[in-house]
C-alpha cells in the first residue's frame, strides 16, 4: 500500500478564478471562481447544464477555458509533476475498452502513471471488484462500472479526488456504498474530494462545504452549516384549535401561514421560540412544533432556479 | 516516455485487435498472393510459366495488399482513446498530449514492423513451394525479389505508422476507417488514372501515400505504372513515412489545441 506522499496540506487546494467557457452561443461557464479546501469534501451543485461538468474538465485540463484560470497546488492542471499521483477523477460515461479486463485496465495506468502493477489489485480489493478482476469490462453492469472508474481514480492513490456525478446510475445499495467511501477516504486519509450532483439530497449527508452553480455562475459557496442557515426559518405547528393558533402566531411580524396536506400548519419567517412564545401568552394548546429539516433541498432548489432535471 | 511505451504496449495486447486484424492481413495476403501465382500460371504458355524476373516481382509485390490492414489497425489502434474515452485517464496522467501521440507512432511502428513481416513471410511460404514445384527457380538475387520482400515489409509496416497518424487527425473511428478506404482503395487510383492524361497531375500523383508505395515494391521504377514515372524506391519509403509523420504531427497540433471530449 502507497501511503499518500507528506506535503503541504495547502498543496491539495483547488483554486478556480474567472473561469468562463462558451460553446457556440451557449455560454456553459461564466467568470466562476471558487476554492477546494484542502482536506474537505465539496460539493459541486446545480442542475443538469449549469456547467458542473465543464468546469471539472478545465480544472482537469481536459478542456481549455475561454478566460481565467483553475489551479490545483498552485499549478495549471498540465504542470503537475506526476499528476497521477496528485490528483485522481472520475468523469461522467465510461472511460474503459469494453474488451479489456478490469485488470488490464488498470495495469495500463499503473504503467503509464510509473506504479507497481500490485497496487492494480490494490484497488479492484478497495472497491470490491477482485472477484471480477479477470472479466471484461463490457460486461459490467453501471455499478460495477462506477466502481472501475473509481479504482482507476485511485491508483495514484491522489491526495485530491475529482468525481463527477458519481452516484448516476447506481442502485440504492451503490448510493449508501459510495456515501460510506467517500467518507472514509476524506475522514480517515484526510483527502480533498470535489464531487459533482445534481441533487443536494445526494451528497448532502457526505460533503462538508458546497459550491452551488446555476447557468454557469456561482450562486453560493459556503458550509452546508451556512447553506442551512439560508432557511427561511419555516416551522412546522400542530394545534387542535387551527382558528385559535393562527389568530395567536398572526402578532408577528412578517409571517406566512400554509396549511399542509396533514392539518398541521407550516409556519414561515419566525423561529420555533418565538411561535412557542406567541401561543403561550394566547392560552393555545399546541401538540407539535418543530423546525422543518426538509426544506435544505428548497433551499437549493431556489438557488438553482427551480426543478432539478 | 518508457512509461508511456509500456502503457500502449499493454493497451495493444491486451485486446483482440493486433491479432484479430493480422489474422485478416494473413488471409488476404495469401489471397492475393495465390490469385497471382494462379492466374499468371494459366494464361502464361508452358514454356515460360512465371518464370520472367517482372512476372516474379508483381506476384511477390501483390503481398504489400497487407497494407490495407496495416494501415486500419494504427487508425483502430489511435481512435480507440477517443471512442471508448480512455483518452480521459491517458490524458489525466500525462497532460502533455504531445508525448502520448509520440508513445503512439511508435507502437504503431512497432506493430507495422510485425504486419510487415508477417505478410512478407506469407508471400515467400507461399512462392516458393509453387515455383518449386514447377521447377522453377526463383530469382531471389539475380530479379532482384530481395528488394522487393524488403519492400513489401517496409510498405505494410509504413501504412500502419500512416495509420495512428490518420487515427489522430480523424478521431472519429468510422470516420477515419472509412475515409482512409475511400482514398486509399478508390479516389487515389483514380488521380492515378487521369495523371495518365495530364502531366502535371503525374507530378503531383507521385508524391501521394499510394504512389510512393507503389514506388517502393517497383523496384525498376522506370516503367512505371501506365506510362507514369514513379518516385524511386528510396524516395517513395521516405515520401510515405512521411505522410504518415504529416497527418500524426497534423493530428498532434489539433489535439493540443482542442478539448478531450
Amino acid at each position: 500500500m502507497i501511503t499518500p506522499e507528506a506535503t503541504d496540506p495547502a498543496a491539495a487546494r483547488i483554486v478556480a478564478k474567472g473561469l468562463s467557457k462558451h460553446f457556440g452561443d451557449v455560454r456553459a461557464v461564466v467568470d466562476l471562481s471558487f476554492t477546494v479546501e484542502p482536506g474537505s469534501v465539496t460539493g459541486f451543485l446545480g442542475p443538469n447544464g449549469a456547467g458542473k461538468t465543464t468546469t471539472l474538465r478545465m480544472i482537469l485540463g481536459l478542456a481549455h477555458p475561454d478566460s481565467g484560470e483553475a489551479t490545483i497546488a498552485g499549478r495549471h492542471y498540465r504542470d503537475l509533476q506526476d499528476p497521477g499521483r496528485m490528483v485522481g477523477a472520475v468523469l461522467e460515461a465510461n472511460s474503459f475498452h469494453p474488451g479489456r479486463t478490469a485488470r488490464n485496465h488498470l495495469r495500463v495506468y499503473t504503467a503509464a502513471a510509473g506504479l507497481p502493477d500490485s497496487r492494480a489489485d490494490e484497488v479492484l480489493e478497495l472497491v470490491g471488484l477482485t472477484p471480477f478482476a479477470r472479466k471484461l469490462a463490457g460486461g459490467f453492469s453501471t455499478g460495477m462500472r462506477q466502481r472501475l472508474a473509481l479504482a482507476t481514480a485511485l491508483l495514484g492513490n491522489p491526495r485530491i479526488l475529482v468525481l463527477d456525478e458519481p452516484a448516476n446510475g447506481l442502485d440504492p445499495e451503490g448510493i449508501v456504498w459510495l456515501r460510506g467511501f467517500l467518507r472514509h477516504l476524506a475522514d480517515n486519509e484526510g483527502r480533498t474530494i470535489l464531487v459533482s450532483s445534481h441533487v443536494l439530497s445526494e451528497v448532502e449527508q457526505t460533503v462538508d462545504r458546497v459550491v452551488i452553480l446555476r447557468k454557469g455562475q456561482l450562486v453560493r459557496e459556503g458550509t452546508l452549516q451556512e447553506l442551512r442557515s439560508q432557511q427561511s426559518g419555516s416551522c412546522i405547528v400542530r394545534a387542535p384549535d387551527e382558528a385559535a393558533l393562527r389568530a395567536a402566531v398572526a402578532s408577528l411580524p412578517n409571517i406566512t401561514i400554509a396549511k399542509e396536506s396533514d392539518g398541521s400548519l407550516r409556519v414561515g419567517g419566525a423561529t420555533g421560540a418565538e411561535i412557542g412564545h406567541a401561543a403561550w401568552v394566547a392560552h393555545v394548546e399546541i401538540h407539535q412544533l418543530s423546525d422543518d429539516q426538509a426544506s435544505l433541498e428548497g433551499v437549493f432548489l431556489a438557488l438553482t432556479g427551480g426543478t432539478t432535471e | 516516455m518508457s512509461r508511456l511505451l509500456r502503457a500502449e504496449w499493454r493497451k495493444l495486447v491486451t485486446t483482440k485487435l493486433w491479432w484479430g486484424m493480422l489474422i485478416g492481413a494473413v488471409a488476404f495476403t495469401a489471397i492475393s498472393v495465390f490469385a497471382q501465382l494462379a492466374t499468371n500460371g494459366l494464361k502464361r504458355s508452358q514454356e515460360l510459366p512465371l518464370g520472367t524476373g517482372i512476372e516474379q516481382r508483381a506476384i511477390l509485390a501483390s503481398a504489400s495488399v497487407g497494407y490495407i490492414f496495416s494501415m486500419v489497425v494504427g487508425i483502430i489502434f489511435m481512435t480507440t482513446e477517443f471512442r471508448h474515452f480512455t483518452s480521459r485517464p491517458t490524458f489525466l496522467i500525462e497532460p502533455r498530449r504531445g508525448r502520448v501521440v509520440v508513445a503512439k507512432v511508435i507502437t504503431g511502428a512497432g506493430l507495422g514492423v510485425l504486419y510487415g513481416l508477417v505478410c512478407s513471410a506469407v508471400a515467400v511460404a507461399l512462392m516458393v513451394p509453387w515455383y518449386s514445384s514447377k521447377g522453377i527457380t526463383l530469382g531471389w538475387a539475380s530479379n532482384d525479389l530481395y528488394l522487393v520482400l524488403l519492400a513489401v515489409f517496409g510498405v505494410v509496416a509504413i501504412f500502419a505508422v500512416v495509420g495512428v497518424g490518420i487515427g489522430v487527425l480523424i478521431r472519429n473511428q468510422i470516420t477515419a476507417v472509412i475515409s482512409a478506404l475511400v482514398w486509399f482503395l478508390l479516389l487515389e487510383s483514380l488521380i492515378g488514372a487521369l495523371s495518365t492524361l495530364w502531366a502535371w497531375l503525374a507530378d503531383i500523383y507521385k508524391f501521394l501515400p499510394a504512389a510512393a508505395a507503389s514506388a517502393m515494391t517497383q523496384i525498376d521504377a522506370a516503367p512505371g505504372r501506365g506510362g507514369i514515372t514513379l518516385l524511386v524506391p528510396w524516395q517513395g519509403a521516405i515520401v510515405l513515412a512521411a505522410w504518415g509523420l504529416v497527418f500524426a504531427i497534423a493530428g498532434w497540433v489539433t489535439l493540443t489545441r482542442r478539448d478531450v471530449a
